[in-house]
């Protein structure tokens, strides 16, 4: 259990990282980024404003990061690439769709919000 | 916009998909038992498994271009089926995969010398107390160092060499994982060959130690040129029968296509995932168009289709649904074929400089993210590197060219990135 805790935070690490990166980008002033510990996983409930001219982008983003769906072989070759440079957001920001279990995005007029579950 | 919570589920996408790959091992079943109705078939599919292999070996040679496709239709079969068992959902990456492995089997890979990689790869998966499912792809591509097993079973002395082979292969299976999952970091999904570069190095490591025992690599060569025109037909058939199944699944038009050219290619670039299977299914066909066509106007200088060449068309095709488009592959063989005649001392259609320019498109990320000029550039670079990396790993690395592009993303992405400029942000 201890192992695959270490793999789900340093997963969820990876995760915090590339949607921050994506809304600061995004012109992001603010982010409220609440972690949660539960029993089975963790919980990211992330919220945060952007740009107007973003709005597509950040739908873009809500899309990756709901994929129909998910590979865990995928997650265990490239898992560690989000959050690591400046480029070419849609590759990670959808490698972080692969990576999460459970993933609810709703994309408002200017804000964002998200709910986000890692299992260990 | 409010989208609904998707859960762990793998959804249908794909169900159809799976019979794709089945389609072409059928293909190629057919088309052996065309190329050699007779007994030869199984004398020759026999000696493709027992013979050593390595860069840059031709089972045609070995065997006849009937059992080479024999031996091609039954890997990508149980590799198919291997994918199946683990209930991965069917995408962009096990398309790649599954060509990969189809075209390899045409340049090396064969049932005997991947099966003890294979099993290295599931003992790894009980020793980390996690499902297969997660390491599948990665022990697939792994099997590129499959002639390090052949090379044991066929140079260890009697009595010792199925230990010998047995042995090397788990070790292989067992390792590759692991360091091919730390090489993604270094050249940052610039390089779709990751396994290659990863297994360059691990061919490296195990070659330099049994050169330290004083085994000698001197991998034979075999460079068919019968069964062009059968095989310009396969080949055909298989682009054709992809494009238009692309077309029946819903790719109807080049709005519908386009979307796809505008990804750069980076991993995770899984366009079926991305984009959907028809315009997926199309990408794959003008992929492989790419490099069939490459070769067919090479056809006056004595070009002939063989088993590598098609193995690198395979290869093309295969990663038209993971990261390669026209746009970002055509920069990169443009850059290779410059470099090829303006640098390398060999003509430019010998086999190693026939494989580069090909396989070279795993570095097409390079296109798409910073522009054709870095592409070609990546692709210069890479025809030249690629001729002096072979000897490192003592020609048993099947994935050459994923060893040499890693390279090259060391040199190339950090340079790129130090002179480009910041990205602009909104404030």
């Amino acid at each position: 259990m201890k192992r695959r805790m270490y793999r789900a935070r340093r997963r969820m690490n990876h995760v915090i990282s590339e949607l921050s990166h994506a809304l600061l980008l995004a012109g992001g002033r603010e982010i409220d980024l609440r972690l949660v510990r539960e029993d089975d996983g963790l919980r990211l409930h992330l919220e945060g404003d952007f740009t107007p001219e973003h709005q597509r982008s950040m739908e873009h983003m809500a899309k990756l990061l709901q994929p129909l769906v998910r590979d865990p072989a995928l997650v265990e070759t490239y898992g560690e690439l989000p959050g690591e440079d400046q480029y070419s957001e849609e590759s990670e920001l959808s490698l972080v769709g692969q990576m999460v279990d459970r993933s609810a995005v709703t994309v408002e007029p200017g804000r964002v919000r998200m709910d986000l579950f890692l299992a260990y | 916009m409010t989208m609904e919570t998707t859960d762990r589920r793998s959804g249908d996408l794909g169900q159809r998909l799976h019979r794709i790959p089945l389609a072409m091992a059928g293909l190629f079943a057919v088309f052996a038992v065309i190329a050699q109705p007779d007994m030869s078939l199984l004398r020759g599919f026999w000696q493709i498994q027992i013979n050593e292999t390595g860069l840059i070996t031709d089972p045609m040679a070995a065997g006849g271009v009937g059992a080479a496709l024999l031996n091609a239709a039954l890997v990508v079969l149980l590799s198919d089926l291997l994918i199946q068992r683990m209930k991965l959902p069917f995408t962009g990456a096990a398309f790649a995969c599954l060509f990969l492995m189809g075209g390899f089997s045409l340049l090396g890979k064969n049932l005997l010398n991947i099966a003890p990689i294979v099993a290295g790869g599931f003992l790894y998966s009980l020793y980390r107390r996690e499902s297969f499912a997660r390491y599948v792809y990665l022990t697939l591509y792994g099997t590129c160092l499959a002639p390090m097993v052949s090379f044991l079973l066929v140079r260890t002395r009697p009595g010792f060499r199925w230990a010998a082979m047995a042995a090397c292969g788990l070790v292989i299976g067992f390792l590759l994982p692991a360091i091919a999952r730390f090489t993604t970091r270094i050249h940052q999904g610039y390089n779709l060959y990751n396994v290659g570069f990863a297994a360059g190095i691990l061919g490296l490591g195990i070659a330099s130690v049994l050169k330290g025992f004083g085994v000698e690599f001197a991998a034979g060569s075999g460079w068919s040129k019968e069964g062009h025109g059968l095989l310009c037909a396969l080949v055909s058939m298989l682009l054709l029968g992809l494009l238009g199944t692309g077309i029946a699944m819903g790719c109807r038009s080049w709005q519908g296509y386009k979307h796809i050219l505008h990804h750069s290619g980076r991993a995770v670039a899984d366009f079926v995932v991305l984009d959907g299977p028809g315009p997926t299914l199309v990408n794959m066909a003008l992929v492989g168009s790419v490099g069939f066509a490459y070769l067919l106007a090479l056809y006056p200088l004595g070009v002939r289709l063989n088993g590598p060449l098609v193995c690198c068309i395979l290869a093309m095709t295969g990663f038209g649904a993971f990261g390669k488009h026209p746009r970002n592959v055509l920069p990169v063989m443009a850059g290779a074929a410059l470099a090829a005649l303006l640098l390398v001392a060999v003509p430019i259609t010998s086999p190693g400089v026939l494989l580069a320019t090909l396989l070279c498109t795993c570095l097409a990320p390079i296109a798409g993210q910073f522009g054709w000029g870095w592409g070609m550039a990546a692709g210069f670079l890479h025809m030249t590197i690629v001729q002096n990396t072979s000897i490192l790993h003592g020609g048993m690395n099947l994935y050459n060219n994923g060893f040499a592009a890693g390279l090259v993303c060391i040199l190339l992405v950090p340079t790129i990135k130090s002179m480009s400029p910041e990205p602009e942000e909104d404030y």
